[in-house]
């Protein structure tokens, strides 16, 4: 258990590494379900900034995973 | 008209892509080495994202526990006088319309024929302890009675948190878990094929904590397909065994009747 949750607020600590507009992309199309269509329309972005930002988002969240380890 | 179709392979990843796009990315996809690498970095990332589940929840439960959320179709936690409703727990596996998510990151990132994936749903109700944050909808989730899949919600949201461990009991042959989440406080009940009980009994599950005390969790009731898929009112900290009694109606303070299955915390 204390293993897991240590991977937890790792995980927890790359998320936050992430910038907010990053983050919520990702929460939105990853956690919530959304397509980035969704996305960008929930955001008030176009399609194209959608498309990188979840792109970007993950490319911070394993960078920030990789530091870590 | 696709500027870059390497743009795709985040929204890829996170199952994001308009049908159209998802078929155009998987044709681009094996001729190139760059998307395909980082295709396996994110999964990689992803899947520590989508919690780190120690143990995966049995295939066929969680099937049916995803396939009826998705469904919307009823609450299979307390409900015992229910009539027969398409879609339900149990059924779902011999329909073979849920998809077992037999690999965590294949399972994230796995395209379904609509929406999110089921266990992206099941990720989508854990977020909302994972990220402390935002309560976000749910893309092309079937018009659900929420209310109804509330209980299977609940079940989900355990099962779906980081620390959630699966405890298979042993409870007179029928399958059945507790599923329980120390940084949730909560622990889940989940059965299959349960008899039900005699006439003027419950069953109860009890907390075993170190000392050998034990201490009530709830009482649970078999629905008339003998499926249960609840959580329950108590806490599981500090646990080192569950064991599930039959009892009078309502519970007892402490436990009266036959010990029917047990599992090990």
């Amino acid at each position: 258990v204390v293993e897991l949750r240590a991977e937890h607020r790792r995980v927890r600590l790359a998320m936050d590494g992430l910038s907010r507009l990053q983050r919520e992309a990702l929460e939105l199309a990853f956690l919530g379900g959304l397509t980035h269509t969704e996305v960008a329309a929930r955001l008030d972005i176009p399609l194209g900034t959608a498309k990188t930002r979840i792109r970007d988002a993950l490319r911070a969240l394993r960078t920030a995973l990789e530091e870590d380890l | 008209v696709t500027p870059d179709i390497h743009d795709l392979v985040g929204a890829y990843c996170v199952d994001a892509l308009e049908p159209a796009e998802h078929a155009a990315f998987e044709a681009h996809l094996p001729g190139c080495p760059d998307c395909r690498e980082e295709v396996a970095a994110n999964r990689e990332a992803l899947a520590a994202l989508a919690g780190a589940h120690p143990v995966l929840p049995p295939a066929g439960i969680v099937d049916a526990v995803l396939a009826e959320v998705r469904g919307g179709t009823k609450k299979a936690g307390t409900t015992p006088d229910a009539g027969p409703a398409p879609g339900r727990l149990g059924a779902a596996p011999a329909q073979g319309d849920a998809e077992a998510p037999d690999a965590r990151a294949g399972a994230a990132t796995r395209r379904r024929d609509r929406g999110p994936s089921a266990w992206l749903a099941a990720a989508a109700v854990g977020a909302l302890l994972f990220a402390g944050g935002v309560v976000v909808g749910r893309a092309g989730a079937p018009a659900a009675d929420v209310a109804e899949s509330a209980a299977m919600s609940s079940v989900l949201a355990v099962a779906s948190a980081a620390d959630a461990h699966v405890l298979p009991v042993d409870l007179m042959g029928a399958p059945s878990r507790v599923i329980m989440s120390q940084e949730m406080g909560k622990v889940a009940f989940v059965a299959e094929d349960l008899p039900t009980p005699a006439k003027g009994q419950c069953y109860q599950v009890w907390k075993v904590t170190a000392d050998g005390s034990k201490e009530s969790v709830g009482v649970v009731t078999p629905d008339a397909d003998g499926h249960i898929a609840v959580v329950l009112e108590g806490a599981g900290d500090g646990a080192t065994e569950f064991v599930i009694t039959l009892e009078p109606p309502g519970g007892s303070k402490q436990p009266t009747g036959d010990m029917v299955g047990s599992a090990a915390a």
